[in-house]
């Protein structure tokens, strides 16, 4: 059964089942299959397919290779990793499927109702997400530890509520792993890729539905959330396969109950002396097999089904309306969601960028500018933040046109290779960051174009471009699905050339979307330390690898200094990027 | 953000970090001063080279401190890389591979400049791009003679080495003489209540390990860790805090920088040093050594004398807040971590111990938390 199908569409007159409408425009003669499998498969594939290779070598390191399984062995023959892989698994899923629920009511509310404060409820969710999660995890430590949390002495002086000295909330623990998760990335995160198709909501389908007699809940839940499938199911992927990964939270929360995850092993081996890279890619290859499996399972829910919200006809995103009550009572509780996960926390983070010592309030004048200063007036701060504008500016740029292409290609064209270029566009967030960098510096030293490539800015952008690869061109194909290719047609009719079509009505209409493309791939540039580590030089590091040295030297203060000034260049792209790219589909 | 744009102004407005000058005590001795004429065609040649390249730990004082040291004496651009010591291994790893050699000087822990660094032939002879002999003058250094540590006493050249904070007591939980050794803490009332360095991972945590089971043997190792729940963390940050806080009451192998930091904060802590085993003894990340088919050797060898004479030992010493092991050279360290010359050290930089015995402690580490 199709959703979203355009309201004004006469039943087609009965066909031979082998007769197909035409959907899409042709695209090239045969050869552009293979051109842009090759150069898709190329960026993508060679640095993961080097890991995987190396994989095999169980040979000393640095002398001759010698293969076998010895490195898969090590890796899975491993006491720890059965319960490793039970504890990934359960948090991954329990965070993904609240974070979704969460992040729909929120991406509806804010860009679908007339909720007052939804453009300043969106920014605080974006800030959540740019804030880095150490000083984050840190903030929440200081309101959610047992015996000292300052939520929990609040809760304390409550009679009744908690023992004297203990709880009664444990951050330390299973449930306390999942909220810093939710309040810190994944709801953010999922909010923000959603949002921009729920802005693309054509509400002649939901009046449609009234006019039947659905009421206001059920067409939200049986028309317009089916419609943002795609959106919906990309970021609830995403941020699966991201659940698995990440093991930042889950070391500060986590080691000190014995709760280790999956990537917790890989980082371990990482990390040892010599690195085990080939034991670490043989653990993680598992998240590739699982993105290869997820990819299929999301075209195969996607297939044969229509999502178009933006057509040549009439389009009309009137918000729906919640009543005088409703409004303030759907904001109020937003305003809650986000004061207590999102402010409260990120408050802490700035508060800690002025304090002596991170969360210790009754120290003698606990508080000063010091951190600051020698932030800004490190002897790399000046160089570093130029290296970190032009790797964002660089990366948001040239991500944008190969995303687009690439959403162009899966969705719009009839290349028999589509389909696997939209695995290949999966696949490098399925690979851990330190993982992907060994990989593409592999790719650059093995290259004639080293000298251009590698230890400057241009080979960090081309590296944060493929590490965000996935959530980019699924969000671009998010887009691309809503709108119909009607307009392009229509268009072409009236005579206007294929770049004018792409410039004056497509660009446009894509614009939001976009928007959210720019800021997402902004941010992975600027934060990303894993990717950029192996493969920055003297001369080329941002700023982001500072995070590194102050996370290593314990310095919590000026890593809440410097997240704090990242997350504000993160914020001023963002609001730039919105402004540039307009918020609504509206004249 | 008008504030962070404020702040911004004010600290460019300020120039750069303040840099502390190298001060050479009274009476130590300046590089090359027996060898004059080599040491002034060293330095002739260095500055024809220009520049540098050493890798070193992501701390933001040696980063700071020492190129800008380097650079004024000697006018030569100290190119620093700072990163984790595996991760740095991997590049350097790829590059040689590749033909490229980048590098210059290591700087860093035994860990990677033994298993990684020595064990490929990376290294080049440091002993030999010594100028002069007063260099190695046993009055000079701690020890009686310039430290080397790999085994032909050629390679890897240690500039500091220090006692760390054993064990780190909670006052407001401790009372005095409550903990004077490894053996109070198998009292009962300390389970729970303790924390340490993971000593699975690579890192301080694995030197304790080694440390007990000479002295003592694997069944205290097992009462203790085991038997006493010690916590088990990898932030060195989170460690201190929670011990700070009151959530434990003893740590053991803190991070000496940290808890010195914490003590100066006038925070409830004291260091203990064991009375009923010896103490132990590192360097830490202060291990010297030149790199073969150096791009710049002529300003590598000028900067590895520099750092090995006590005008350059200072800063390093000074900016990775430890101690020398060049007599001359006085940091003003905590008094636990100085080396007493009438006390026997457990030597976690002991060659046998660091390429084998440091790795079969983490493994058994491992083994015994997985039963």
């Amino acid at each position: 059964m199709s959703v979203g199908i355009e309201p004004d569409a006469r039943p087609e007159p009965a066909q031979s089942p082998s007769a197909r409408p035409r959907r899409r425009r042709r695209w090239g003669p045969g050869w552009a299959n293979l051109v842009v499998l090759l150069l898709v498969g190329g960026a993508v594939g060679t640095p993961i397919a080097l890991l995987l290779l190396n994989s095999f070598n169980v040979g000393r390191p640095g002398g001759d290779a010698e293969y076998g399984w010895g490195n898969w062995l090590a890796g899975f023959v491993n006491p720890e990793v059965r319960g490793a892989i039970w504890n990934t698994m359960t948090l991954g899923v329990t965070r993904t499927v609240i974070a979704l629920c969460v992040a729909v009511v929120l991406a509806w509310l804010i860009a679908r109702t007339d909720m007052p404060g939804g453009k300043t409820l969106e920014f605080l969710l974006w800030l959540a997400f740019f804030i880095p999660s150490l000083p984050l995890t840190l903030g929440w430590i200081l309101l959610g530890d047992p015996q000292y949390g300052l939520l929990n002495e609040l809760l304390r002086a409550v009679p009744g509520v908690g023992s004297s000295g203990e709880g009664p909330l444990n951050i330390y623990s299973f449930w306390g792993i999942v909220w810093v998760h939710l309040t810190a990335s994944t709801v953010p995160f999922m909010t923000v890729v959603i949002i921009p198709a729920f802005r693309r909501m054509n509400v002649t389908l939901e009046e449609s539905a009234r006019v039947c007699g659905a009421s206001r809940w059920w067409t939200a839940l049986r028309v317009t959330v089916p419609v943002m499938t795609p959106a919906i199911l990309a970021a609830g992927m995403l941020s699966f396969i991201w659940s698995l990964k990440a093991f930042e939270v889950e070391l500060l929360l986590g080691t000190p109950i014995g709760l280790n995850v999956y990537s917790t092993q890989i980082y371990e081996w990482v990390r040892s002396s010599p690195p085990q890279f080939g034991i670490a890619t043989a653990l993680g290859s598992a998240f590739i097999v699982l993105m290869v499996a997820m990819s299929f399972v999301y075209r195969r829910a996607l297939r044969g089904k229509e999502f178009t919200t933006v057509g040549s006809h009439t389009f009309s995103d009137e918000p729906v309306r919640l009543g005088r009550v409703g409004r303030y009572l759907a904001c109020a509780g937003c305003l809650a969601f986000i004061l207590v996960g999102v402010v409260l926390p990120v408050g802490f983070v700035v508060v800690g960028s002025f304090m002596r010592r991170y969360g210790f309030f009754d120290l003698k004048n606990p508080f000063t500018t010091e951190h600051w200063s020698s932030l800004l007036g490190d002897s790399l701060f000046t160089s570093a933040l130029w290296n970190t504008l032009a790797l964002g500016v660089g990366a948001t740029v040239f991500g944008l046109a190969v995303y687009l292409a690439l959403g162009n290609i899966i969705i719009r064209s009839r290349l028999r290779t589509r389909s696997a270029v939209d695995v290949l566009a999966w696949l490098p967030v399925a690979v851990p960051g330190i993982l992907l960098s060994l990989g593409l510096l592999w790719v650059y030293l093995g290259t004639p174009l080293r000298t251009v490539l590698y230890g400057n800015v241009i080979g960090l952008i081309i590296a944060i471009v493929i590490g965000h690869m996935a959530t980019g061109t699924q969000q671009a194909k998010g887009a691309l699905l809503q709108i119909s290719t009607d307009l392009e047609g229509v268009a072409r009719v009236c005579g206007a050339g294929r770049l004018y079509t792409h410039l004056r009505i497509m660009l446009p209409l894509l614009g939001p979307a976009l928007a959210g493309v720019a800021v997402l791939t902004f941010a992975s540039a600027v934060r990303d330390i894993s990717t950029v580590v192996l493969l920055s030089s003297h001369e080329s590091r941002p700023l982001s690898i500072l995070m590194l040295e102050y996370s290593f030297g314990g310095e919590l203060e000026r890593g809440a200094a410097l997240g704090v000034l990242l997350s504000v260049l993160m914020a001023v792209f963002a609001l730039i990027a919105r402004r540039i790219a307009g918020t609504s589909l509206r004249g | 953000m008008l504030a962070v744009l404020g702040l911004l102004a004010a600290g460019c407005a300020g120039g750069g970090a303040e840099q502390d000058q190298p001060a050479v005590q009274q009476g130590a001795s300046e590089c090359g001063a027996d060898s004059q004429e080599e040491w002034d065609e060293l330095v002739a040649a260095a500055q024809e080279e220009g520049t540098v390249v050493t890798s070193g730990p992501p701390t933001t004082e040696v980063r700071e401190q020492l190129p800008a040291a380097f650079s004024e004496r000697f006018g030569i651009e100290v190119k620093y890389l700072g990163g984790r010591s595996s991760e740095l291994a991997a590049k350097l790893r790829s590059e040689r591979q590749a033909g490229i050699y980048s590098q210059d000087v290591f700087i860093g822990g035994a860990d990677t400049m033994a298993n990684v660094a020595y064990a490929e032939g990376w290294l080049d002879n440091l002993r030999e791009a010594m100028v002069g002999e007063t260099i190695s003058d046993t009055e000079n250094w701690v020890g009686g003679e310039m430290p080397f540590k790999d085994p032909e006493g050629q390679h890897i050249a240690a500039m500091s080495e220090y006692a760390p904070p054993m064990l780190v007591v909670n006052t407001d939980l401790v009372q005095e003489g409550e903990v004077t050794g490894w053996h109070d803490l198998l009292d009962p009332k300390w389970k729970g209540k303790m924390v340490a360095d993971d000593p699975r991972q690579s890192g301080g945590g694995a030197n304790d390990i080694g440390l007990l089971l000479e002295e003592f043997d694997e069944g205290f190792v097992v009462d203790l860790y085991q038997g006493q729940q010690v916590a088990l963390l990898e932030d060195y940050r989170q460690e201190i805090d929670g011990l700070v806080r009151g959530r434990w009451a003893i740590g053991i192998s803190m991070l000496n920088s940290g808890v010195d930091e914490a003590i100066e904060e006038g925070l409830p802590l004291k260091v203990i040093t064991p009375d009923d085993a010896r103490p132990q003894k590192t360097s830490g990340f202060g291990l010297l050594a030149l790199v073969d088919k150096a791009p710049h050797p002529n300003a590598a060898r000028l900067f590895a004398n520099w750092l090995m004479c006590a005008e350059g030992n200072r800063v390093w010493n000074e900016a990775a807040d430890i101690v020398s092991t060049r007599a001359d050279v006085d940091t003003g360290a905590s008094d636990y971590a100085r080396i007493k010359p009438d006390l026997q050290y457990w030597d976690s930089y002991d060659w046998e111990f660091v390429t084998k015995g440091k790795q079969d402690a983490k493994e058994r580490m491992k083994e015994l938390f997985s039963d």
